[in-house]
């Protein structure tokens, strides 16, 4: 029976692609969004295009990546929110001119 | 009573089952290749002309079904429903128990509408990340909503592809089908939620704090929603009216899906691409199994049968129905079960019996036998695999256990209430 089931489950691929996708927009309303960046293979290490594939699945490299990725996210939310209040400040200054 | 052709018929269906319920094959390739085998075998001994063949497949249980499936894919589509599954865990206030039981009925309620297979790939999505968000365990979640998924519907001409098979061979409306069944289905949800949250009560956890947000939070355009709202709400009271037009149902589901497409914002060809071609092609090979097997006189044969040991009794005749419907049903998929009875009870139409009370008995037994196992329908298959991404395995026994304790409280339930509805 326990055969019958994988073999079953594997056919239904599709649908558990389905599923990801549906918990994806669960996860961004109820839990903590993300967002998806790809990255290119660096100039120059084209020999190495096994190895860079498998980084995807190295826990080492995503962790570094995670830490990475984290410092540039927390960068670029702050200048976007210096950059709003900017803009509130600017506006609100043209509204208190006559 | 059999002869060599019925022999090799019944053959060529028992093929046909082993190949789709041991999934050594897909569905709809099962049935092509036993309405493959059924035509020859028909053509070359003279039991029916090319002609008859195309004369087995009912084309309006399969344009009832592709007007249902395109109007609610539209409907999913729009957000509709991932609102309300996101309303159902706000309103639960990080409560387990109201969880559970906004699950439950969340998942039946949305079924009554969305295939079994779009269902539980929503509700799952919807209880798997409160579950991980909150820490608790989602296979009381998960398990449950693939019951529910599987009982929603039960009362409703389109609420199943079995109901629509059964509604269309017996000539049962919406209306009728409500009047008939309605009651039990409400009853059942109840009874069903109630067993299950008994069953997993130990296993919910504790009320937490929950997350606080907007379940219109990613709807880009309200209007698209407001616009699927509306079609549901037309789509049912056109199907509350369409007998006193003299119009069948399958051309209301395709004014529906035609308004859906036109007036709600989706890509028409997006939408055709996910309809479930897998479930017509079946239904379509099917019919010509089973009439193929009509022709040779094995249903008349099997529905004396039936009746012989009935006694002819409708009460008892109906029980029968029920359970080996039902049991069936666990093990090949019920639309195969639905297929294959309707023109065996449609024989019984002669007799001084109450059809109504046989037709019921069917719907309920093709609904109820298809979550008692793993491999009992679609949904339970689903549910496993949606468990499995979130890196839990569930045993065949663990599933069963729930799923075969519910089948027997809902199977004893419903026979309860055919006698009160039907009488002895």
């Amino acid at each position: 029976m326990t055969d019958l089931k994988e073999r079953i489950l594997k056919q239904k691929k599709q649908s558990m692609e389905r599923y990801r996708e549906e918990r994806d927009a669960f996860e961004k309303v109820m839990g903590t969004p993300k967002i998806n960046v790809s990255v290119e293979l660096p100039k120059g290490y084209e020999a190495q295009r096994e190895e860079f594939l498998d980084l995807e699945k190295e826990e080492s490299f995503l962790k570094d990546a995670d830490k990475a990725l984290g410092r540039i996210v927390k960068k670029h939310l702050k200048k976007a929110k210096k950059q709003a209040e900017k803009e509130k400040s600017s506006d609100s200054e043209k509204e208190d001119k006559p | 009573m059999l002869n060599s052709i019925g022999i090799i018929y019944i053959g060529i269906y028992l093929l046909t089952l082993l190949l789709a319920s041991a999934e050594l094959t897909s569905l709809s390739v099962a049935a092509l290749i036993g309405a493959l085998l059924s035509t020859l075998f028909g053509l070359t001994c003279g039991i029916f002309t090319p002609d008859e063949v195309i004369g087995f497949i009912d084309f309006r249980v399969i344009l009832l079904l592709v007007g249902v499936m395109i109007t609610f894919e539209v409907v999913e589509r729009s957000g509709l429903f991932r609102v309300l599954a996101l309303y159902a865990i706000k309103y639960s206030r990080g409560d387990p128990r109201i969880l559970f039981f906004s699950i439950c009925f969340v998942s039946a309620a949305v079924s009554l509408f969305l295939s079994d297979v779009t269902a539980i790939l929503l509700i799952a999505a919807a209880a798997g990340t409160i579950a991980r968000i909150m820490n608790y365990d989602p296979v009381p979640y998960f398990v449950s909503a693939a019951i529910m998924i599987n009982l929603g519907g039960t009362s409703t001409l389109i609420g199943s592809t079995s109901n629509m098979i059964i509604g269309m061979a017996s000539g049962l409306n919406f209306i009728d089908f409500l009047n008939f069944l309605a009651l039990c289905e409400i009853a059942l949800w109840i009874l069903t939620s109630l067993t299950l949250y008994l069953l997993y009560k130990p296993k919910l956890g504790e009320k937490k704090t929950p997350p606080t947000y907007d379940p219109w939070g990613e709807i880009k355009d309200k209007k698209t929603v407001y616009k699927a709202g509306f079609i549901i709400v037309l789509f049912l009271l056109l199907f509350l009216l369409y007998e006193k037009w003299n119009v069948g149902p399958e051309i209301i589901a395709f004014l529906c899906a035609i308004l859906a497409l036109l007036v709600v914002d989706v890509d028409a060809g997006t939408v055709f691409w996910q309809i479930d071609w897998e479930t017509i092609f079946f239904i379509g090979g099917f019919f010509i199994i089973i009439g193929g097997l009509e022709k040779t006189g094995i249903l008349r044969f099997l529905s004396k049968a039936v009746l012989n040991m009935a006694h002819g009794n409708q009460f008892i005749a109906a029980l029968l129905t029920l359970w080996s419907s039902a049991l069936l049903s666990v093990f090949v998929s019920n639309i195969a079960v639905a297929l294959t009875y309707t023109p065996i009870i449609g024989i019984m139409k002669d007799l001084n019996l109450n059809m109504n009370y046989l037709w019921s008995a069917l719907v309920l037994g093709t609904n109820l036998g298809g979550a008692a196992t793993p491999v009992s329908g679609a949904v339970c298959v689903l549910a496993i695999g949606a468990l499995k991404e979130e890196n839990v395995n569930l045993s065949f026994m663990e599933f069963s256990k729930a799923g075969a304790l519910t089948t027997i409280v809902q199977l004893l339930f419903a026979s309860f209430y055919l006698i009160l509805r039907f009488g002895m």
